[in-house]
């Protein structure tokens, strides 16, 4: 039976992977070689360095080995507990297991090895890691067939510990409520992690290896302290391949293997007393109790909240959808978990450049050089809003397009449906950055004014990009909502809207700000631009900033048209659907 | 209310709908059959300005569908088979929100999206999430929203499919009272006997061709038989689902 399920899987890859249009497949085919290209350089990288390692300091390598399995086994283990989930609580192909006569060892054992292969990504780093410790070590074959034992086991614990610990929340949780807290926590996790080792790796002056070795004894105290974790017996078992200590090798070898196979057996043991109830569950959602208010046939249904009223500027049917998409946003936490590593980014960047060397050298110049990067905020936050805007829509563009509304009021109502928590979220932290580092009622005011200006422009640039390739099945799941392009063009327009707008700034500054301000902004244009220092006094900048503004605002305005016309051509066949 | 001309679309080498020359008065409840990839859900996906007609021309409401949409999606109301529906919203949200695309008047909208809710026996979840909603629920509240602006002409691509014989019996009373203050209800339905109870004129569409239009009456004097079931599987090959049935019959161990 387990033969047949993988058989239907496989075909349902291969028809995945091949019955798709040629640009699709050449798309794809492009997309494997970068990631071929990607994990090459990876493992270079990771052999060099443990071969580097290996020849200065022993025991730092092998101690790194196991500090290092042990952080990539907690990540591909946060990994695995998110795509578990959906493989076993919300997957499309559940209702046809469950109601066809398949025991449920089979359905238990699909899942498992679906659960590895979803796990097979995140945790190739850790095979190249066991790899490039071979190679550094010169281990002979046998070592890389033991190495790819431990590693296969090491997957299946883990896949194991995945679906005990997701059928175990899932009594408690709807699957549904689950996933979108996993996706809020997953989002957190990374982002946080992604600004602790950008901060350290921007503190750390020195070599990352000179680090290792010099901090050896540290490593080590960490590797003894994860010996006794699954990821640590593997690495144990690897590490005493160069002292030929066989029976270490074996023992924690073996340890590994009979973990795996009873947290598999428990595993299973739990499938069959949990599983179905919290299959049960899986139609349960999160639902406000209906307010005493509410309870009498929506007596109140026709009242505005105060937000629609705070909206009553605009046009009737552009209100409409804005105060739709605001009201959805707060109760989407795949679509809040978005907002962290904007945010993050624009923490750990002001914060880098307010303690570089050029800030400590120029008394006064952190504020200016952190609030000129300020708007890496809603610039990364337009790729998450405004950008999939039109995509996230999903298969209700089909409402939309029923709707009697113009192309123009659809971009119209996206524009400040994106605005809004953009802007909300960008000022917040300019503000935050801007009183932490001190700066005066002007200049808070200037920056507030200057990121708003950003803003709106950044939004206006995704706003018009919405429509280039929008992938309107994406909806609910991981896939890209919008295609590659979009994104870089988006990224490209607004980069470019940055510099001119920032140049601008500059200018006008240079030209009319205060005396303290034009000294240290020219000392600071000296020293990063000494080039554009002669022309300064000439026509050339401001001939050349309307120029650029003039082609970064006709730009904008070409692809609202284009898309306004885009909408207004819109068929529901662009939701794949059949005739 | 609604007539095309001639209204045709082709899927690259397929030909879903072939020259449609259809004519419905206002105040008429039309039903609209064929087997499955008939061409129905497309005929109606044309006429309410979801897909562009490769050739032909449609007049809905009294305005052109190739020249005035917005004047015509104003004018009409659509539930699909499946319909169109947020699922982080309530349900009462949901009804303001389309209330503002249609620009329905403040004054009166309140009682309004009450009295729909309380109609679909939906008052008491009006402030709960869609996402929460059964399918009947769902269906339901696609019906409510249809009928915010009170719409000229009416589109339903299987409007009782899910409901429960209560509320399939509000949805008939409810398109009947329409029907009679000059609604046009455009209606497809693979459960005949509501089509031959409720509406005025029958069309059959097969293969993407209109092989019959008229009341039941005239589709009787069209094809043999009594009922509106064999009169369906006269124009549309019916002998061979009685083959099928046949064949299940023998093979029945």
């Amino acid at each position: 039976m387990i033969g047949i399920l993988l058989r239907a899987k496989a075909l349902i890859w291969k028809n995945t992977l091949f019955r798709r249009s040629r640009r699709q497949q050449l798309g794809y085919l492009a997309f494997l070689a970068l990631v071929g290209y990607m994990a090459v350089g990876i493992f270079r990288g990771i052999t060099y360095l443990f071969t580097t390692l290996q020849g200065a300091a022993p025991e730092a390598a092998s101690a790194f080995l196991t500090s290092v399995l042990a952080g990539l086994v907690t990540i591909a283990l946060f990994w695995g507990l998110g795509s578990t989930l959906g493989l076993l609580y919300t997957a499309s192909d559940l209702e046809l297991l469950m109601s066809a006569p398949v025991p449920p060892l089979t359905v238990y054992a699909l899942k498992l090895l679906e659960s590895v292969q979803s796990l097979l990504l995140p945790s190739l780093l850790s095979l190249s890691c066991l790899v490039a410790y071979g190679v550094a070590i010169g281990a002979a074959w046998p070592y890389y067939l033991l190495a790819l034992l431990g590693f296969v086991a090491l997957l299946l614990l883990l896949s194991a510990l995945s679906m005990l610990a997701v059928m175990l929340v899932v009594r408690f949780l709807p699957a549904q409520r689950t996933r979108e807290i996993w996706l809020l926590l997953f989002a957190i996790l990374t982002t946080v992690l992604w600004g602790a080792w950008t901060l350290t790796a921007n503190n750390s002056r020195t070599n990352m290896m000179q680090q290792l070795v010099d901090h050896q004894g540290t490593v080590s105290q960490v590797g003894r302290a994860l010996a006794w974790s699954p990821s640590g017996w593997l690495a144990r078992a690897m590490t005493a391949w160069p002292g030929q200590d066989w029976a270490a090798l074996g023992l924690n070898l073996g340890l590994l293997l009979v973990v795996a196979a009873v947290a598999i057996y428990l595993g299973y043991a739990v499938y069959q007393r949990a599983f179905y109830l919290g299959w049960s569950r899986l139609q349960e959602q999160a639902s406000r109790r209906p307010s005493p208010a509410m309870e009498s046939a929506g007596q109140a249904a026709g009242k505005r909240s105060p937000m629609a009223r705070a909206l009553s500027l605009l046009p009737i049917q552009v209100r409409g959808i804005v105060s739709k998409d605001w009201t959805e946003l707060p109760r989407d936490m795949s679509r809040l978990s978005r907002l962290f590593l904007p945010i993050m980014m624009g923490v750990v960047y002001v914060y880098s450049t307010a303690s570089s060397d050029l800030a400590k050298q120029l008394p006064g110049s952190a504020i200016w050089m952190s609030m000129a990067l300020m708007p890496l905020v809603p610039f990364f936050m337009t790729l998450y809003q405004a950008v999939v805007s039109v995509a996230a829509e999903g298969r209700n563009m089909g409402l939309l397009a029923l709707a009697p509304l113009s192309g123009l009021q659809v971009l119209w109502a996206k524009f400040w449906s994106s605005l809004g928590p953009t802007l909300l979220i960008a000022e917040v932290t300019t503000l935050v950055a801007a009183l932490v580092l001190g700066a005066t009622p002007g200049q808070v005011l200037l920056f507030a004014l200057a990121v708003a200006w950003f803003t709106v422009g950044f939004v206006a640039i995704g706003i018009g990009i919405a429509t280039l390739s929008p992938n309107f099945a994406a909806g609910a799941g991981n896939r890209r909502q919008v295609g590659v392009e979009s994104t870089y063009l988006a990224m490209i327009l607004s980069a470019a809207y940055w510099v001119v707008h920032l140049a601008l700034i500059t200018w006008l500054l240079l030209k009319a700000g205060p005396a303290l301000t034009q000294s240290l902004l020219s000392q600071l244009v000296l020293t990063l631009l000494p080039d554009v220092v002669p022309y300064l006094d000439t026509a050339w900048p401001i001939v050349l900033l309307i120029a650029a503004e003039v082609l970064l605002w006709g730009a904008i305005a070409y692809l609202w048209r284009r898309g306004a016309r885009w909408i207004e051509r819109w068929e529901i066949t662009a939701l794949g659907q059949s005739a | 209310m609604i007539q095309t001309n001639g209204l045709t679309k082709q899927y690259g080498s397929l030909t879903a709908v072939q020259g449609l020359n259809l004519t419905i008065p206002a105040g008429e409840l039309f039903g609209f059959l064929g087997p499955n990839g008939a061409g129905k859900t497309t005929t109606i996906r044309m006429l309410t300005g979801l897909l562009k007609p490769t050739s032909g021309t449609a007049q809905v409401a009294g305005f052109d569908l190739a020249s005035e949409p917005l004047k015509v999606k104003a004018s009409i109301g659509y539930l699909a088979e499946n319909p169109f529906l947020y699922d982080k919203l309530t349900g009462a949200e949901f009804l303001r929100v389309i209330a503002d695309l249609y620009r329905v008047p403040e004054a009166g909208r309140a009682q309004r999206i009450a009295r729909l809710l309380d109609l679909f026996e939906l008052g008491n979840k009006a402030n709960e999430l869609i996402g929460s909603y059964s399918h009947g629920m769902k269906q339901k509240i696609g019906l409510c929203s249809v009928l915010i602006h009170n719409p000229r002409v009416l589109f339903l691509d299987e409007p009782t499919t899910g409901l429960d014989p209560r509320s399939a019996r509000v949805v008939k009373d409810v398109l009947r009272s329409l029907v009679e203050r000059g609604t046009t209800v455009f209606m497809s339905s693979h459960i005949l006997e509501i089509v031959e109870n409720m509406c005025d004129r029958v069309g059959i569409i097969n293969g993407g061709k209109l092989v019959a239009v008229g009341t039941i009456e005239e589709l009787r004097q069209q094809a043999p038989g009594s009922s509106l079931e064999d009169i369906f599987l006269a124009l549309t090959g019916g002998a061979e689902y009685r083959e099928v049935a046949e064949y299940l019959r023998e093979d029945r161990p």
